[in-house]
């Protein structure tokens, strides 16, 4: 056999060997995001003046934990990824040194059954394969892949980043409602300039206790809310 | 003439026997009832009493050779009222003149249950009082009031011997269950020893002031034979995470980590501290354990508390019952000639309360009075000792006039004036309908898919009132409606009942404090006496 043609058939083999691989994306990133809210008047004698909300938050993702916090850093979110899929879920209190545990099945019982690759990348895949490619581009050294269409009665328009799994933006328009999304700083998790707080030290608490400390001082002030957290919108 | 006059008496105490010892009645056996069935109800009653009383005289220098202590955690006489009745009503019956079992035991008096510092008592002083015949003071775990709670160092002069240890020492079995975490305040004041009752585990040492002097509870509960004896038979319940290492795939069921930071796995020393030891941690492996075989049982079913009854059959790992568990315990101490102590809760009727589900709070009491079946069938009642009480009550109340039969967990239908079912609901003052049960603070009304701790999740709703005539009020998911708006439901004041059966029982009369619960254990089974152990280390 000619060996240039056993060569390019080795090379053909690697590459096709190798494309998942190429495929694979890089999991530990650190982010900033703004999510603008505004209320979208469908009368058209509604006077009321819809001022947008704007909220920056950061972001902190391995293969096995998503942190987010808010802009104050003083209440965050981590969910975090076994061995076995199961995925657990605490409320941080940063500015307390405080964290509530929920186990698997507080999360099940709460209907709040994490979908890990939802969280871990903030857009449901299931609603990202809906949408029609729109065309691509740059944000700095990363790929941008342009996406829109409209999924049971919402309008999406996005602009995705294949080679971290993120959104670096998401125009999401229903009824009323008009949420975007947009990515403004992004880093490998080892050089951002963001460190995620050291939660090893809070006082804990499992969610299931939280009836039996009425009068634990950080409980009942975080009680007079509804629920724990804030959710984002995608 | 008397002897007929006696006879016929007989008879009709032989015919009330039968009624008093059928079930609560149905509608028709409602109908049935005249003044003179409860003339003859109540006669044989008495004549039952005093029968019992007899019994107590000649059975009263009876040594007892087996004690088992039940504790319904925030288990009140409202609790139980509404429990009893709900319990008769699952057995298609009205409901009232049901009792769980438990009810049936023939000693009862009244406990008082203040802690040292507190009018309205916490799990952790109370049960101190039970195990140790000492009050203290709440947040601690079977040490004095005199220690500052949080600080190790000052438990010097302050442990309390309790009577789990009492019965180690005499060569008795012991033994732990609770569907709570095994490391939670009540079970842990039957083996620990600590200023903070939070103190679960190593990594709990941040919750304290000062750990120099005082191990974590769990840690005590695996070492307890370094103490006295040759330490726990059985442990059965909840909270794994404080016996395995804080490190991925620590957890067998779902993959998580421990919390132990010191690097040790309790399980595994369990296992190698004892020949014929087992540990388990799901229904199946706890099904195969032979008590035969089996002279060391450790089970930790859940990573903190186990499930409620209601929501048992979903858990993802499988969960022995109340009852099954009481049952294993049982099977495994019972080999000892020398006799056994046994612990055992209901450790999450107080968290159904402090989210305001009744509901779960009623099936988990039901299922704790068939454990006290359970047990009361397994033994001897005239060598075993058993008292089934609470450490506090909740703040859970039984109200308006519903008609006899009513739903416990339904909205309120009263009486007409002529004294009969009305067809529609009785309304408040702000022409809204209303349920029997309620409660004087906690989060208050939701309905919920899924109920119980789900509720915290939620805003509160307390103080103001829903409009619940579309509302299932009878349904799982159904948080009844409370007074004053709190983040959680609150622990109340009032005495709580002690039932008991076996030698020494009788001492159980009138109203007592609640650390009496241990010398009544203490006298009838010549614990201290044969222990030679002081009440204070």
């Amino acid at each position: 056999m000619n060996l240039t043609r056993i060569w390019r058939y080795q090379l053909i083999i690697m590459i096709l060997f190798l494309s998942p691989c190429t495929h694979a994306f890089t999991t530990d990133v650190s982010c900033i995001f703004e999510t603008t809210e505004q209320r979208v008047s469908v009368d058209q004698h509604d006077e009321h003046d819809h001022k947008a909300r704007t909220n920056k938050w950061y972001f902190w993702r391995t293969d096995k934990e998503v942190e987010v916090a808010n802009a104050e850093r003083s209440f965050g979110e981590k969910w975090i990824k076994s061995n076995q899929q199961n995925v657990f879920y605490q409320a941080l209190y940063h500015k307390k040194n405080f964290l509530l545990n929920f186990q698997p099945v507080d999360l099940a019982l709460l209907g709040k059954k994490q979908n890990w690759e939802n969280r871990s990348r903030l857009f449901p895949q299931v609603i990202l394969k809906q949408l029609t490619k729109q065309g691509s581009g740059k944000f700095n050294q990363y790929q941008v892949v342009n996406y829109k269409g409209i999924v049971s009665g919402t309008e999406y328009q996005v602009a995705w980043l294949p080679e971290v799994q993120l959104p670096l933006r998401v125009e999401k328009t229903s009824f009323n409602k008009k949420i975007i999304t947009e990515l403004k700083e992004i880093y490998p998790l080892d050089k951002s300039p963001y460190k995620r707080s050291n939660t090893e030290k809070y006082e804990d608490m499992d969610y299931a206790d939280i009836g039996d400390n009425e009068s634990h001082p950080i409980v009942s002030q975080l009680q007079n809310n509804s629920g724990v957290g804030y959710f984002h919108h995608h | 003439m008397k002897n007929r006059s006696k006879l016929s008496s007989g008879l009709l105490a032989l015919s009330a026997t039968v009624s008093i010892n059928a079930c609560a009645a149905t509608v028709d056996e409602v109908k049935a009832e005249s003044a003179m069935s409860w003339y003859q109800q109540g006669e044989q009653a008495a004549q039952e009493s005093m029968m019992a009383a007899r019994k107590a005289i000649s059975n009263s220098r009876k040594r007892a050779k087996n004690i088992i202590l039940f504790v319904g955690d925030g288990m009140g006489i409202s609790t139980i009222t509404a429990a009893r009745i709900y319990d008769g009503q699952l057995k298609g019956k009205t409901g009232e003149e049901n009792r769980l079992f438990f009810e049936t035991l023939p000693y009862m008096a009244l406990s008082k249950t203040y802690n040292t510092n507190q009018q309205t008592p916490d799990s952790a002083g109370t049960m101190t009082a039970m195990m140790t015949g000492i009050k203290s003071k709440a947040g601690v775990i079977s040490v004095g009031q005199n220690v500052t709670r949080g600080d190790c160092s000052t438990m010097s002069g302050n442990v309390l011997t309790t009577a789990l240890e009492h019965a180690e020492k005499i060569g008795m079995s012991t033994g732990v269950v609770s569907t709570a975490r095994i490391t939670h305040a009540t079970p842990a004041a039957t083996y620990a020893h600590v200023p903070e009752r939070n103190f679960e585990d190593d990594r709990d040492a941040s919750k304290m002031a000062n750990t120099s002097g005082c191990d974590d509870i769990a840690q005590q509960l695996v070492e307890l034979k370094d103490r006295v004896g040759d330490g726990l038979e059985v442990a059965l319940g909840g909270g794994r995470r404080s016996f395995i290492k804080r490190i991925d795939g620590a957890d067998p069921e779902n993959g998580g980590k421990g919390e132990r930071q010191d690097g040790r796995d309790l399980t595994a020393e369990w296992l190698a501290n004892y020949q014929n030891s087992a540990y388990v941690w799901n229904k199946a492996q706890f099904d195969t354990v032979d008590p035969a075989s089996t002279d060391h049982l450790l089970g930790l079913f859940n990573m903190s508390h186990m499930e409620y009854e209601e929501d048992r059959e979903n858990d993802t790992g499988g969960e022995p019952s109340l009852s099954d568990m009481t049952e294993k315990a049982i099977q495994v101490l019972e080999k000892n000639p020398k006799g056994f102590f046994l612990h055992v809760e209901s450790g999450r009727i107080d968290h159904a309360h402090h989210a305001g589900n009744a509901h779960r709070a009623l099936t988990d009491t039901i299922e704790f009075a068939n454990a006290v079946k359970k047990a009361y069938e397994m033994t001897d009642p005239k060598e075993t000792l058993i008292i089934v009480t609470a450490d506090h009550s909740h703040v859970f109340t039984i109200a308006g006039y519903p008609t006899r039969g009513n739903p416990i967990l339904g909205k309120v239908i009263g009486n007409d004036s002529a004294g009969n079912p009305k067809t529609s609901v009785a309304l408040a003052k702000d022409d809204l309908p209303f349920t029997t049960l309620g409660y004087t603070n906690g989060r208050g009304f939701a309905d919920l898919p899924l109920g119980g701790d789900t509720r915290y999740d939620e805003p509160i709703a307390a103080g103001t009132r829903a409009d619940l005539s579309n509302v299932d009020t009878e349904g799982q998911g159904f948080h009844q409606e409370a007074l004053v708006p709190l983040s959680s439901e609150t622990h109340s004041a009032e005495d709580v009942a002690i039932y008991a059966s076996g030698p020494g029982a009788s001492m159980f009369q009138g109203t007592v404090e609640q650390n009496v619960i241990f010398h009544v254990m203490n006298k009838a089974g010549r614990l201290s006496k044969r222990s030679g152990l002081p009440p204070i280390k």
